[in-house]
This record gives structure tokens, C-alpha cells and sequence, in this order.
């Protein structure tokens, strides 16, 4: 008697049924939460890293100084902040090191406090302090101690905001952020490890009846373990297109609460943001897979 | 050391497929069998038989390196198997087709995909696989189940699945573990059939059986495993249709009373 091939007979069928498993549908959902965590980590480590560099670059070339509004918005007052801004201007050009100062316009000013929700409340005509934006070559050069001083004689209400110090600060904080999400990022991928060993196991003991057979047959341990593997990659690669799709839909969010086309917008959407979302399922996936290989050999070279 | 490997050694033959010289083994500090050394000369057929718990399994067990742990040498084609790396065992098993009483089917799988298992494991293609395991299945008359799951089959064909499985891959050497204690009579006597016509294409087989309808109704010499020692009967091999081989003459510690007893009481 002469049988015909069956359409799926090109494949040979899994020996061992691991789709059937209970677990295996709570190992997807796990892995996907995994790499939405990792990536998400990685994304703000990564964007604050970058954030850091920027705000380095900026915060080491200057200072700010605020001039108060004079009271009232008479014309006597107006000219009195126009003088006080002169003489401001003066000093500063005075001061060694100062490379340019330009005093911030009123619309980049109201354009910034835009960002903060204040341009509808507030008239931009109404007396508001003046801002100069002051670059300098070499921060370490200005005593920003005395020239407070020498404008507290001259200018009486101007302030000095080193933005370095405020920069320092923020960047100790991230650095911090990005030392803990990385441990954080290091305990997922271990919990990942131990998940991957834990399901081996699992799986080891659930079909134990059926590894026998494989045995009895003549399977090689490697044999076996290639099961155990292509089932690590399959369940990595099913939790990771979940997780990555979870992600990307939280860009999105970001993106649509964000108002306009801003840095951070863009920002969203760099190799910073994309990168972790498609290398965390990788990288998981491929620790799944070492896992369940590395155990599934331990274990069954332990059998007689 | 038991007389018989011994005695067969002495006389000129081709070398035993599989032997086992003073093995001793037990799952307790009390030894299931003792110094047990016999050979198998390629082509015999052999049963063995005992009573429940004496070790039959177990024996069946250490012949398809399915335990270790004994006292002994065993030898499969040649090797001694205790100083063999792990890795080298499964080419040897894929050298013994075995047969279980309780089948050992994969339950997902397709008897045919379950008789093609041994030849996914060597690494042939799908078709091949499929073609193979579709003859075989045929020959086991089966060609009508292929894709049937096991649970649907009954427990006759079940076993036939199991042969087909076992003899798939041309072993040469079948070891049956009791593949007729599930199975009605009629179904008993078309699988020993089955093992016959393997045994006369050259493949040695052990039986495992306690069916003396059976031993009656086909007649080969018998390995009994009795009071911790295994004895070779040899009064049915004389009832062969073809000459005993020199394996089958011999004999160890060997009870003639009893063994008279026992044909009387079998009639």
C-alpha cells in the first residue's frame, strides 16, 4: 500500500508538547512584562545619558542674571530697567571670560513659560524681569561670589543663577536614576536567567515520560535540549514581540501628551528610545535560550 | 563465575551481540539477580521468563542501558558499556528496538510519527521519515491507522505501534518486555508473529514473558530468572524447527526435576 505525503509532512512534529503546558501561556506574559521593563529602563537610562551630555555642554559655558521689574509700568520705571540693564550689560562686559551676552527676548521668554502652561494667564506686555543669558569660555575663570557683589552695588535686584550648580545637582540625581535602572535592568535579566532555569526544570519533570522515550530511542542529551531551546526562543520571541509592542505603544502615549515638535518629541523616536525596544527581546530571548540549553544538558548529563 | 558464558567462550562462534559476565544488581542492598553471565549469540531468540518481581524488567533494563549502578561487565557489540562515554550510549541504543507491555507511546504524536521517531532522532528528512514509518506501520497492518493518536487505538494496536517503532530503524536486537501481557490472546499470537518473522530476517530478540501458551506455541530456548540466578532451559530448543545454536545447548545451575515439573504441568 502506497501512502501519500501529508501536506505538513515536510516538518517533523515536536516530540515534546510544550504548547501544551499550563505555564507556558504565564511564561509570554512574563517575558513581555520583563522587556517592557528592561527596555523602558534602558530608554530613560539611556535618553537621561544623553540629557546629561547635553546639559554639560550648556551648563558649561554659562550663566543667567535676572533683572526685577522696576514697580509700576510707568514710563519712569521703563527707564529705569532700560538703565538697569545697560549698566548690567556694562558689567559683563567687563568680566574676563565673558565670551557673548544677549538678554533673552520677550517672546523666546514667553515661549519657555509656554512650556509651563503660564502664556495664557499671564500679559506679556506686563513688567517682567529681563534675563541675560551669559556665555562665557571658562567657568573657572569668574568668581560668580564677587560679581554678585559688584551687582548688588550697581544693579540693585539683579540675581545670578549659575546654572552649573543647578546642572550639577541634576545630574548627580540622574546619574544616580541611571545607576539604579541598570541594577534594575541586571535584576530583570537575572530574574529572566532564573525564569528560563525554572521553566527547563519544569519541563524536565513534566515530560520526563517522554525524554525517556527520546532516550530509549537513541536521542542524544542534545538532541533533547534543542527542544528545550526551540521552545526558550519561541515563548522569548512570542513575550518579546508583546513587550516591545507595549513599549512603542508608550512612546506613542509620550509623544501624543507631548505638546509640538520639541527635542523631547524627537527624542522619543532616536536610537536611544528604539534601540533598547528592539534589543531587549533579543537579549532576553537569547538568555532564555542559554538558560534552557545550559540546564537541560546539566541536568539530563546527571541521568544514567 | 557461572559456568555458561564461560563454557560458550570455550567453543569457536561468532561473537555474542550481547553478554553479560557476573553482573550482579539490585535496587536494595538485596541483589534482584547475582553473578548472572550469559550471551547472545546474533539471530537467537530467546525468552525470559520468571516469576513476577524477579528481575525480568530490571534485566531487560540493564540490557537497553536504561540503568547502571550493577556489578559486571556487560557487553553490547562488542563494548564493554560501563567504560563507554555517555555520549557513545545512544549510538548503541539506536542498535535495540524495545518493547514495552505498557506501549511507552507519545501521546500527541501520530503512530506514524510515533514509529518514525527513531529515524527523526538519526536526523532523516520528513518524506523519508514518513515513507519509512508508513511501510512499517503496513507491515504491523496498521497502514489504515497513520494518523491516529494513540489513546484511540486499542491495546493491540498499540503494541504493533510499539513494534513498529522498535523494528523501524533495523535494530539488531529486539527486546521485548512483556509485549503480550496486555493484549487478548488472538492479538498475542499475530505480535509474536510479528517477532518471529523478525527473528528469521536475523534480528535477535529477548522475550519477556510469562504466557507459557506462548513458549508452547512457539518454541525457543528460555532464560529463567529464579532464586537470584538465571538459568538457561534448553529442552525446548530441542523442539526447534532449525538447529540450536551453540548458546543453546548449554546449560548453568540447571533443575531438570523442575523443569520436567513444569512441562507437565504446561502439558
Amino acid at each position: 500500500m502506497t501512502h501519500p505525503l501529508p501536506p505538513n509532512s515536510l516538518e517533523h512534529p515536536a516530540d515534546l508538547p510544550f504548547e501544551g503546558d499550563a505555564h507556558s501561556q504565564t511564561l509570554v506574559r512574563i517575558v513581555a512584562l520583563m522587556v517592557f521593563l528592561v527596555s523602558s529602563f534602558l530608554c530613560f537610562s539611556f535618553l537621561s545619558s544623553d540629557l546629561i551630555t547635553q546639559w554639560e555642554q550648556g551648563a558649561a559655558s554659562g550663566f543667567t542674571v535676572e533683572l526685577a521689574p522696576s514697580e509700576g509700568a510707568t514710563g519712569g520705571a521703563q527707564v529705569r530697567d532700560m538703565s538697569a540693564q545697560w549698566k548690567a550689560l556694562e558689567i559683563l562686559g567687563k568680566v574676563k571670560g565673558v565670551t557673548k551676552t544677549e538678554v533673552i527676548s520677550k517672546s523666546a521668554l514667553s515661549g519657555i513659560t509656554g512650556l509651563f502652561g503660564e502664556v495664557s494667564t499671564r500679559n506679556i506686555q506686563e513688567a517682567q524681569p529681563v534675563f541675560i543669558d551669559v556665555q562665557v569660555s571658562d567657568m573657572s575663570e569668574i568668581d560668580l561670589r564677587v560679581l554678585d557683589q559688584v551687582f548688588q552695588r550697581h544693579v540693585p535686584g539683579a540675581t545670578i543663577h549659575p546654572e552649573r550648580e543647578f546642572h550639577e545637582n541634576m545630574k548627580q540625581l540622574l546619574s544616580i536614576a541611571t545607576v539604579v535602572t541598570f541594577l534594575l535592568t541586571s535584576l530583570v535579566l537575572g530574574i529572566a536567567f532564573a525564569l528560563a532555569v525554572f521553566s527547563a526544570h519544569s519541563g524536565l519533570v513534566i515530560h520526563k515520560k517522554i525524554i525517556e522515550i527520546l532516550h530509549l530511542v537513541g536521542a542524544q542529551d542534545v538532541y533533547i535540549a534543542n527542544q528545550f531551546q526551540q521552545h526558550a526562543l519561541r515563548l522569548g520571541l512570542r513575550g518579546g514581540l508583546y513587550g516591545a509592542a507595549l513599549s512603542l505603544g508608550t512612546l506613542v502615549f509620550f509623544y501624543i501628551q507631548l505638546p509640538g515638535s520639541t527635542a523631547a518629541t524627537q527624542a522619543l523616536f532616536s536610537f536611544q528610545s528604539l534601540g533598547p525596544i528592539v534589543g531587549a527581546p533579543l537579549v532576553i530571548t537569547a538568555l532564555m535560550v542559554l538558560a534552557a540549553r545550559l540546564t537541560v544538558m546539566r541536568e539530563l548529563s546527571r541521568q544514567p | 563465575m557461572s559456568s555458561l558464558h564461560r563454557q560458550e567462550i570455550q567453543s569457536s562462534r561468532t561473537p555474542d551481540l550481547l553478554s553479560f559476565e557476573d553482573v550482579s544488581f539490585g535496587y536494595t542492598s538485596e541483589p534482584l539477580f547475582y553473578d548472572v553471565s550469559f550471551g547472545l549469540q546474533p539471530g537467537s531468540f530467546h525468552y525470559l521468563t520468571g516469576a513476577s518481581g524477579s528481575g525480568k524488567s530490571t534485566l531487560i533494563r540493564l540490557m537497553y542501558l536504561g540503568t547502571f549502578g550493577y556489578k559486571g561487565v556487560i557487553k553490547l557489540f562488542g563494548q564493554n558499556v560501563q567504560s563507554m562515554p555517555r555520549d557513545m550510549l545512544p549510538g548503541l541504543r539506536q542498535k535495540i528496538g524495545v518493547v514495552f507491555q505498557d506501549f511507552h507511546l507519545i501521546d500527541h504524536l501520530t503512530a506514524v510519527e510515533n514509529v518514525s521517531l527513531p529515524l527523526r532522532i538519526q536526523g532523516h528528512s520528513p518524506q523519508v521519515c514518513y515513507e519509512r514509518a508508513a511501510e512499517i506501520l503496513d507491515w504491523v497492518g496498521l497502514g489504515n491507522a497513520l494518523h491516529s493518536k494513540p489513546r484511540t487505538l486499542s491495546g493491540g494496536q498499540q503494541q504493533r505501534v510499539v513494534i513498529g517503532r522498535a523494528v523501524v530503524s533495523n535494530p539488531e536486537l529486539i527486546l521485548a518486555d512483556e509485549p503480550t501481557g496486555n493484549v487478548d490472546d488472538a492479538t498475542a499470537i499475530r505480535l509474536m508473529e510479528l517477532f518471529e518473522s523478525l527473528n528469521e530476517i536475523g534480528t535477535t530478540v529477548v522475550f519477556a514473558t510469562h504466557n507459557r501458551d506462548l513458549l508452547r506455541e512457539f518454541p525457543h530456548p528460555e532464560f529463567v530468572i529464579k532464586n537470584q540466578e538465571l538459568f538457561l532451559r534448553t529442552k525446548r530448543a530441542a523442539r526447534l524447527k532449525r538447529p540450536p545454536l551453540a548458546d543453546e545447548i548449554t546449560s548453568q545451575p540447571y533443575d531438570e526435576d523442575a523443569e520436567d515439573d513444569a512441562w507437565e504441568a504446561y502439558g
